[in-house]
């Protein structure tokens, strides 16, 4: 629910030269207060990287906002993630592929 | 500074949040609190927009989290989920914690996928398994954690005295290269 403190914390970390990339939850309050970089997933509260024990969504998760860490234009991208709520199939994501993004 | 205002009023949507019932009440009523929660925090000042760009290879770049879980690490201080304006303090939980001592303060979200599985909200397996695998440079030794923020703003930005700053300075001094913001 706390989209909009790390919106504001996100901001603070950033002015201090370190790149912030946040996962969101809840899109209106995103768009509310823009962080620099964030990617929203429409998940429960309480769940932010998926359901219990599903360790690739995680992965896929983390991936998606690397990538989007990486390619994200200027401040204030807000994206929404692939992610489905118990209707996404998740691969395997080879640990390499996170080293050439 | 006003007094200290403080709730019950939490403590019970805590309570009702623990059943099926309140969980499954909460994933219902998702979508009209977002919007509610997306007009209030909207706000006519103008805000920084500060850009630090992401130069760095992942498996040369150290990853610290921060979120606003309300997680701690049992037997340090929880977080007040009493007061009607939020806290906006911090707490510090260790990138290798193990994850069966970490508590949750924060009312506002249900904790059973937590308490299932950890990785749902700090997927601590996963970040292990891909600095192991050379995937990413490390870990920050410090994760920080928030509790619920409320309306509450000048307590994080505030130069002086705003506990964001705080914890930028402590993210620099941990050598981070970048950071991952966790809501719940």
């Amino acid at each position: 629910m706390c989209n909009r403190a790390g919106s504001l914390i996100a901001n603070v970390i950033e002015s201090y030269g370190i790149p912030t990339i946040c996962l969101s939850i809840n899109r209106e309050m995103s768009e509310a207060v823009r962080a620099p970089r964030a990617g929203f997933v429409k998940f429960p509260y309480g769940a932010p990287f998926g359901e219990p024990g599903q360790p690739r969504q995680e992965l896929k998760i983390l991936y998606d906002l690397f990538a989007l860490l990486r390619r994200a234009p200027a401040h204030g991208t807000l994206e929404d993630l692939p992610h489905q709520w118990r209707r996404t199939q998740y691969d395997e994501i080879p640990p390499a592929a996170f080293a050439v993004l | 500074m006003g007094r200290r205002k403080t709730t019950r009023f939490w403590r019970v949507v805590n309570a009702v949040l623990a059943t099926r019932p309140g969980a499954k009440l909460a994933e219902i009523t998702r979508a009209p609190i977002n919007k509610l929660s997306g007009l209030m925090a909207r706000s006519k000042r103008e805000r920084p927009t500060p850009w630090a760009p992401f130069t760095k290879k992942f498996p040369e770049a150290r990853l610290a989290i921060v979120t606003t879980a309300g997680l701690h690490v049992e037997g340090d201080p929880p977080f007040d989920i009493d007061d009607v304006r939020g806290d906006a303090t911090f707490r510090e939980i260790p990138a290798d914690v193990d994850p069966r001592r970490l508590r949750i303060a924060h009312a506002h979200y249900p904790h059973q996928r937590f308490l299932q599985d950890h990785n749902v909200i700090l997927p601590l397996d996963r970040l292990h398994e891909l600095v192991a695998a050379g995937a990413l440079g490390g870990l920050s030794p410090r994760i920080f954690s928030f509790g619920w923020g409320g309306g509450l703003t000048r307590e994080y930005i505030d130069p002086k005295t705003g506990t964001a700053h705080e914890v930028a300075r402590r993210l620099q001094a941990d050598g981070a290269d970048f950071v991952l913001f966790v809501p719940t």
